[in-house]
């Protein structure tokens, strides 16, 4: 099947693939994803990745009953054929994820792995290796293929971007602008996830009425929005907007940063390294912006920048490790003109949710594809970036 | 800054600490100010992180720059009509280069500087000099790669100076023997970067079977050891492979940034580096707490030197300890340290490049 044969290492599945596709959400796809969760709740080692545990959970009978209901509508869909899966470097679990949803789907999986080492990784395929394994899964086996090749051996990404009839290619602009280079069959879906921006809503009044305990919780959930990824995750958010009056505010972001840094003392790990690209960004952003209001550090671990205005071009401003940009206002529509379609993930607190919708709509934004709870930011699903995944990677018939 | 002059007139190596400590603290915040008078994107990150020009600080609560930040920007103090040099970082590992920009008076005080600190550990005497380089690579002196200013630096130590190498970084065979004959049995000085001298000089030696014995020769070397390091040759090891192959008396390295040129740390002979009267150092750990002495954190670097451009108080992306002040076996005042390499790159989590 292919020319470049020895140049990459298969992990899991077959070489030679069978692209014809299966309808979507067949049982016999629903049950895999079923035994694969069990496999990896029962697994000691996986105990200790939350990312791998929440990918079980994902997959677990129930979870899987709920999507395939909300799937149905009056049509026939089936797979489109092969899709090939190019997984981000650097975010263990999303390559399980981004094959789920093509097998789910009824596709062939083609999945380029992380070349990284993550445990997260080796857990998760030594798994699929398993449920694989048992006879009546055979079939899938024949559609799914799993391997590692470094990204710059290209001719291998050309190779199979000829031969997919859908490709979800994650890992950012560049990645996306070389792989559209490649021939493709005209009728390709490329489905791609570009530099997103995220950022955050916050209601002061309401993180000044929440109890002690409360906060704590809350705290908690940001931190797993942000640190647990390094704050990197395109969902991640990087920009806090704070609701309210000044006072009000004052008060709120005391609460808020001060459990937080609570919390992430205890949890993060920050290395020299990261400190040093921190204080670089702030040296940086004391020469770059003209909009600065004030500074807070506390030790390296917390750095918060409080804007006066917010600049145009504001998805240039990552922070990374525990690095906030914030923005204090008294009506979330003064934030509307920043909004552009790189824009991803909205994770608020204390604020109505239909607020938030109608601040997308009556602006007639081009960006926010989610609108989520904080803590919820890096839950990934069907619905994302815009795309809903489940009709993206399928083929309608018609039948009348 | 006329403070500098008045160092010129000392021993680089016998102010004790607590006059040092008096001088440098002193010296430090009136470059600080400087920098901060007439450097518009230096005054904007001390502003920003609430320097007061009028207040007393300690040495080490005076604001410092992260190393990178010369990599970013163009940071210049004096006019721009006056620059006439500009160095960059000769990493060939690094897509970007520091930019240092470099007017006439500030460009003087590093050479004299260094030759200072040079002639306490190899005497005031002009030496034959065998340079482990290329003479092309000096050709180009608008744009100086930090390589191109230490062959210049050093050349002042010497005479009849011999260029090792050819312009593809080959042995040139003719130009050693013929240095060889001439200074096998006298005082000569052998310079070049760490790297070049262990892989272009050393190693093709090695395969071309030669063998020489500068029984009188010093080899002085600088400039990185982050490529040695990876190739996990330690400096215990450069050393004793030199004096086999080469038959020198002593190995010497020294420790730099092209961000601070000049005031250079060299290694005593009980292998410590040394700072002298222009040069400072601090120990940090990750939250940029001051460790003091006996710990391992990142090497932040203070000299008196840079008056054109704000490098005179930088965060290296080094792991050093410092081991004492004034107390070196080897009589030299002023702290002594060791480096450790650099700083690990972490992994980041996140969701781009693939």
């Amino acid at each position: 099947m292919y020319k470049n044969i020895n140049n990459f290492k298969l992990i899991v599945g077959k070489k030679n693939l069978n692209k014809k596709p299966l309808v979507s959400f067949n049982s016999l796809a629903c049950s895999f994803l079923n035994e694969l969760s069990r496999e990896l709740i029962k697994d000691k080692l996986a105990k200790k990745y939350s990312d791998v545990i929440s990918f079980a959970f994902w997959c677990r009978e129930s979870n899987i009953k709920n999507l395939k209901e909300k799937f149905y509508d009056s049509n026939l869909r089936v797979g489109l054929g092969l899709v090939f899966h190019i997984t981000p470097s650097n975010v263990p679990v999303n390559f399980a994820f981004s094959f789920a949803f093509g097998l789910l789907t009824g596709n062939a999986n083609l999945v380029k792995l992380p070349t990284q080492k993550f445990p997260q990784i080796d857990i998760i395929c030594k798994k699929i290796d398993v449920v694989f394994k048992k006879k009546k899964f055979k079939k899938l086996k024949e559609m799914n293929c799993f391997l590692k090749y470094e990204s710059k051996n290209s001719n291998l990404t050309r190779e199979f971007s000829h031969l997919a009839d859908c490709r979800m290619i994650w890992g950012g602009d560049q990645t996306i602008k070389e792989v559209k280079e490649f021939e493709t069959k005209n009728k390709i879906v490329d489905i791609s996830f570009g530099d997103k921006y995220s950022f955050c809503v916050i209601d002061s009044k309401s993180i000044n009425k929440i109890s002690n305990k409360k906060m704590n919780f809350l705290a908690e959930k940001f931190y797993n929005d942000t640190y647990s990824m390094d704050q990197n995750a395109c969902s991640s958010p990087r920009l806090v907007v704070w609701l309210g009056s000044k006072t009000n505010i004052d008060k709120a972001q005391k609460k808020f940063w001060f459990k937080l840094y609570d919390y992430a003392k205890i949890k993060y790990k920050l290395d020299e390294i990261n400190a040093i690209d921190k204080y670089e960004q702030l040296c940086s952003d004391a020469i770059d912006l003209k909009n600065i209001d004030k500074l807070n550090l506390n030790k390296n671990l917390l750095h918060r920048i409080t804007l006066k205005t917010l600049p145009i071009n504001l998805n240039k401003l990552k922070g990374k490790f525990g690095y906030f940009y914030e923005f204090n206002t008294l009506d979330i529509n003064s934030c509307k003109k920043i909004i552009n379609s790189n824009f991803q993930t909205l994770t608020y607190f204390g604020v109505n949710k239909e607020v938030l919708s109608d601040f997308v709509t009556s602006n007639r934004l081009s960006g926010i594809d989610r609108i989520v709870p904080i803590g919820m930011a890096l839950d990934i699903g069907f619905l994302w970036d815009g795309y809903n995944l489940d009709k993206s990677l399928t083929r309608v018939i018609e039948i009348r | 800054m006329n403070d500098l002059a008045n160092f010129l007139k000392f021993s680089p190596f016998k102010i004790e600490k607590k006059r040092k400590k008096v001088l440098y603290q002193d010296f430090q915040k009136k470059l600080t100010n400087y920098h901060f008078d007439k450097c518009k994107s230096y005054f904007k990150i001390l502003n920003l992180l609430k320097y007061d020009k009028n207040k007393k600080y300690k040495i080490w609560d005076l604001p410092f720059l992260p190393v990178r930040i010369f990599k970013k920007y163009n940071l210049i103090t004096s006019k721009k009509k006056n620059i006439f040099k500009t160095m960059t970082s000769s990493g060939t590992s690094n897509r970007e280069h520091s930019k240092i920009f470099l007017d006439k008076e500030n460009s003087n005080i590093q050479i004299k500087v260094l030759s200072k600190i040079v002639s306490n550990y190899i005497g005031n005497k002009r030496l034959p000099l065998l340079i482990i380089d290329s003479k092309s690579s000096l050709r180009d002196k608008k744009i100086s790669s930090a390589r191109n200013v230490a062959i210049q630096g050093f050349s002042i130590f010497g005479y009849d100076v011999t260029y090792a190498l050819n312009e593809d970084l080959s042995l040139n065979l003719d130009q050693i023997n013929n240095f060889y004959n001439k200074y096998k049995d006298k005082d000569c000085l052998i310079f070049g970067f760490t790297f070049l001298v262990w892989k272009n000089f050393y190693k093709n030696l090695l395969k071309s079977k030669k063998k020489y014995c500068f029984k009188r020769g010093i080899i002085l070397h600088g400039g990185g050891w982050k490529k040695l390091s990876e190739l996990k040759v330690s400096n215990e090891f450069f050393k004793k492979s030199m004096k086999k192959e080469l038959g020198v008396k002593k190995v010497i390295n020294y420790y730099g940034m092209v961000e601070q040129t000049g005031s250079i740390f060299v290694e005593c002979e009980f292998g410590f580096l040394h700072c002298s009267i222009f040069s400072d150092i601090l120990i940090r750990d990750k939250n940029f707490i001051n460790l003091g002495f006996n710990r391992e954190g990142l090497i932040q670097l203070l000299s008196l030197l840079p008056t054109s451009y704000p490098g005179h108080n930088i965060l290296s992306e080094d792991i050093g300890k410092i081991i004492g002040e004034d107390t070196c076996k080897c009589g030299r005042l002023g702290k002594y340290f060791i480096v450790k390499g650099r700083v690990e790159n972490a992994e980041i989590r996140g969701c781009s490049d693939v």
